[in-house]
């Protein structure tokens, strides 16, 4: 009796202790899919569902929804291949597909990412200059800042900055609540498919697709689980962090389409970007929820433009062989570091040049990430059904079935923003 | 020295001259300290479909593989899933080794694998004997001839590159990373004293003459006298430019006497001569 009262009265203990262990565990894996997830929603996807909430309202809401579970398959195979074989996703294509088809995909990864990155920055000088400061000052500064950031610091001061960062995507929840939206539409889009068959809802469904699961964000979530030394212990809990970020973007995406669809689609207003959405919210929701969605674009961008050329460096190392980790010095991983720093001075040089056309680079940009998405995600598919490489944790058939129907999806999207997008 | 990317994609025939496919990869037994390649893996641009053992190889050209009589009776088919009959230490070089991450012994990753450098032991049996991580091989297989000949062939002795995990994995071969960056003219010196002539003689082409020239003059006097004497006049007159004097000035003596190679010729003339005399007396 005495036995199994101190029995009892020790078991609480281990369970309470247990609890902990695996919260402190969820918490220390947590990373890679939050930043690869919620950097998916830069200036151009917040542009993207602006856009989709200001012109078709809530109707489309539910593409969205395809997309964040697109997303997750994408990102968690993504991250299980990463922690897996140890390798990033452009090292394994070198060694299962050859050199020429690593260093075309690098070669197009490269561009890709130096046309978003400008993306990023003309970002947070649009939405800087909604306050006020000119590209000249916010540009370089951001850049500096951004870059001193990522490359002087240790790997958990950095990720802790950018989660913090992060952070600041609540204010496109609260942009979307001081909007007033009807919920009841709002889940009736997001439930029941429709939209009307005409060649800007087409082209919205695509470019939502294609803002979503972005090639650099694929890479980017493999490397970062590789240098996070992510071991297949922790694959329990980085599926849960996977999920998080990926949710996440898409909640994010909701309330910004839902903020655009009670204000903008109500009164017929049309808008070209983000920051055009910004300054209409102000007289139809007010001056705070224009000042929210506006410091949401700045801190998206910022967010975007530390992660996409980490992504950039981590796909080159990868290619050539080289060390390539936040933690490691500048003599051990030289390459890394001058990679990042190129793609950074070339993306803020172009902003910074006066008159330059930013349109065609961006277009030129989502070009190129739509013709790179399929072929990464049919190199992931091939990767992740070779048993020699992920062992017993190949894709089982079913699984394998649904990467296959969401590639088509992916693939007929892509044809159609092509070939509506050229048209 | 042959480099296994040139080699595979040969088509392999039989005796009577039939093809029964292309070299897709060779296999190694890895507890063989060797490093001899011990079967070829056979098929169709797209699959394996047989392992053959070296046995039955007759010759090995860079143009074609030819079987030796009876071959066909050595081929073992590959499981129509995909499944190779491999060896439980056995791996396949482009399937497993080409491509692979090197990293030191600390862990850090260094470069990739960018091709194997095979020798032909007597016998024309061939031997793994270095792994080329220079960045010309990487534009030499992107078929980027010109730019490859801007950067020197980069070797790892096959020796000092230790297999520590499965297929893919991040840790596939460990060095000391001095060892990555290029073997010195000492190690290069090495390599040459255990390699054919013809294989040493390719290799000295491979490196240049700034390099060639420093592996030489590492080498002792027997083995650079075969190598000096077995390369082309072009080719050792430009290295005996980058050789230090003392070593040129001894070569050049031996050079300028006739070479084995010409004496035939000689002979001839000679016969001719003498025998022309012979006819006139």
């Amino acid at each position: 009796m005495t036995e199994q009262t101190s029995k009892s009265a020790a078991s609480p203990a281990p369970i309470i202790s247990g609890r902990r262990a695996r919260l402190a565990m969820l918490l220390a894996v947590l990373g890679p899919g939050l930043l690869a997830g919620l950097s998916d929603d830069d200036p151009a996807g917040i542009t993207t569902y602006s856009v989709l909430g200001a012109q078709f309202g809530y109707q489309m809401l539910w593409v969205l929804l395809l997309s964040t579970v697109a997303l997750v398959l994408f990102h968690q195979l993504g991250a299980r291949m990463g922690v897996v074989t140890g390798q990033g996703l452009i090292g394994l294509v070198r060694q299962r597909y050859g050199v020429r088809r690593a260093a075309l995909a690098t070669v197009t990864l490269v561009i890709a990412n130096v046309g978003t990155t400008c993306a990023e920055y003309a970002g947070i000088a649009a939405g800087l200059e909604l306050f006020g400061v000119t590209r000249y000052i916010s540009v370089p500064v951001t850049a500096v800042l951004v870059s001193g950031i990522v490359l002087r610091g240790s790997f958990h001061r950095i990720e802790h900055v950018l989660m913090a960062l992060s952070a600041v995507f609540l204010a496109y929840i609260a942009s979307g609540v001081l909007a007033h939206p009807d919920w009841g539409a709002a889940f009736q889009g997001l439930a029941v498919p429709s939209m009307p068959l005409t060649r800007d809802a087409i082209l919205i469904a695509t470019a939502t697709v294609g803002t979503t699961l972005a090639p650099w964000g694929l890479t980017f979530i493999q490397s970062y689980a590789v240098d996070k030394k992510l071991t297949p212990a922790d694959l329990r809990f980085e599926n849960i962090d996977v999920i998080t970020g990926a949710v996440l973007t898409g909640v994010i995406g909701f309330f910004i389409v839902v903020a655009c669809a009670a204000t903008l689609h109500a009164t017929g207003a049309t808008i070209d970007d983000a920051s055009d959405a910004a300054r209409a919210l102000e007289p139809l929701a007010g001056n705070l929820a224009s000042t929210l969605f506006g410091v949401g674009i700045v801190g998206a961008a910022l967010l975007a433009a530390a992660i996409l050329p980490l992504s950039t460096s981590y796909s080159v190392c990868e290619f050539v062989g080289a060390e390539a980790a936040l933690d490691a010095d500048y003599a051990d991983a030289r390459l890394f570091y001058l990679t990042y720093g190129a793609i950074t001075a070339i993306a803020v040089g172009l902003v910074l040049v006066p008159g330059i056309a930013l349109i065609p680079i961006l277009v030129l940009t989502q070009v190129l990430n739509a013709v790179l998405l399929l072929p990464l995600l049919a190199f992931m598919y091939g990767i992740a059904r070779d048993r020699d490489l992920m062992g017993e944790y190949t894709a089982p058939r079913g699984l394998a079935g649904v990467y296959l129907v969401t590639m088509a999806l992916i693939g007929l999207c892509v044809a159609a923003l092509l070939v509506l997008g050229i048209g | 020295m042959l480099r296994f990317t040139d080699e595979i994609r040969q088509p392999v025939v039989l005796a009577d001259g039939s093809a029964i496919g292309v070299l897709r990869d060779l296999t190694l037994i890895l507890a063989d300290g060797d490093a001899v390649v011990d079967r070829l893996a056979v098929g169709s641009r797209f699959r394996i479909s047989h392992l053959l053992p070296w046995s039955a190889v007759a010759s090995f050209e860079h143009s074609q593989v030819e079987l030796l009589p009876g071959a066909e009776a050595l081929l073992v088919p590959v499981d129509p899933t995909g499944v190779l009959p491999l060896e439980s230490d056995e791996m396949l070089i482009g399937r497993d080794v080409l491509d692979a991450q090197i990293v030191d012994v600390g862990g850090q990753r260094l470069v990739r694998i960018a091709d194997i450098l095979l020798t032909r032991l007597p016998g024309e049996r061939l031997r793994v004997v270095a792994a080329d991580v220079g960045f010309g091989s990487v534009c030499q297989r992107m078929g980027l001839r010109r730019l490859a000949a801007r950067w020197p062939t980069e070797a790892v002795a096959w020796e000092d590159l230790h297999l520590t995990s499965a297929r893919g994995h991040v840790v596939q071969l460990a060095t000391a990373r001095a060892l990555v960056h290029r073997l010195d003219a000492a190690e290069l010196a090495t390599l040459l004293a255990h390699v054919p002539t013809r294989s040493a003689v390719d290799l000295l082409e491979m490196l240049g003459p700034e390099r060639a020239a420093a592996a030489i003059a590492a080498t002792q006097y027997d083995v650079s006298r075969r190598l000096v004497l077995a390369l082309d006049g072009e080719t050792v007159e430009t290295v005996l430019e980058h050789l230090p004097e003392e070593h040129a000035r001894r070569w050049r003596p031996i050079l300028a006497k006739p070479r084995p190679i010409r004496r035939p010729y000689r002979r001839h003339r000679g016969w001719r001569r003498t025998r022309g005399r012979d006819a006139a007396t």
